[in-house]
């Protein structure tokens, strides 16, 4: 299990999410939806936020096996792992895309 | 459950450096995925327009959420170096450094598991060091498992 390449890319694409969004120079809502809907950024952040959310996944995934020993809280807390990870995966994709495609549609 | 040894009784093992190192990883890894939470949230409040990003703006600037942004950029560089580490040792078997437990194969991880410890009296005992190779090779049934 625990494949290896989503961890690059997720620890790539973090990194230069967190060192853009501090290098803005201000961060009022006209400069970041603008900085996010730029040229090939909201596709970055697309694949930043599966690539993240996969990651999260795998490593409570393995967490949660190793100190959760009762099968039904350790079953429950996996439901919950995964269904929290869809659910962020999800809204992340529909903001980015909705910032990007602000006034397109 | 996944097909891969879990995470031995940690009281039973003399401690080693990479045990710190370990449990940092995980500890940070979890409080990065409360700060994922916290940038999707804050993406969606910029998706919504500029009321509800100055609304969640306002809510980032105030101190208790400055001191968890600092604590989860400290995490993220903890988590992201030590991930360089981790893929370090992965991609290329970089020896362990002087006090850290030994190295074992990835062949000897897949093979005979911490589960499997019980199974061989003394392995835990001697010393507290794990040390699978020489226990292991005395068990006439497993020795094929080590050697070929």
């Amino acid at each position: 299990m625990d494949p290896a390449r989503q961890r690059g890319g997720a620890g790539a694409l973090c990194l230069w999410l967190t060192a853009s969004l501090l290098l803005l120079p201000t961060r009022n809502h006209a400069v970041v939806a603008h900085w996010i809907g730029l040229g090939l950024h909201p596709v970055l952040l697309v694949l930043m936020t599966l690539l993240a959310t996969w990651h999260a996944w795998l490593g409570l995934q393995v967490v949660i096996e190793d100190y959760v020993p009762q099968s039904g809280p350790r079953i429950a807390l996996q439901l919950l792992s995964t269904f929290t990870n869809a659910l962020l995966a999800t809204t992340g994709v529909y903001a980015v895309l909705r910032i990007a495609l602000h006034g397109v549609a | 459950m996944a097909e891969r040894p879990l995470s031995p009784h940690v009281t039973v093992y003399k401690w080693a450096y990479t045990m710190t190192l370990s449990i940092l990883h995980r500890i940070s890894g979890i409080a990065l995925f409360g700060a994922l939470i916290v940038m999707i949230v804050w993406l969606m409040a910029v998706a919504r327009g500029p009321l509800s990003y100055a609304e969640a703006m306002s809510t980032l600037a105030s101190a208790p959420f400055k001191c968890l942004i600092a604590i989860a950029l400290l995490a993220l560089c903890y988590h992201f170096f030590n991930g360089l580490r981790h893929l370090a040792g992965t991609l290329a078997r970089v020896r362990a450094r002087p006090g850290a437990p030994q190295r074992r194969d990835r062949r000897d991880r897949d093979t005979v598991g911490f589960r499997d410890l019980h199974l061989l009296p003394g392995a835990v005992r001697s010393g507290g060091r794990m040390s699978l190779r020489s226990p292991l090779s005395r068990v006439p049934t497993m020795a094929p498992l080590m050697t070929g």
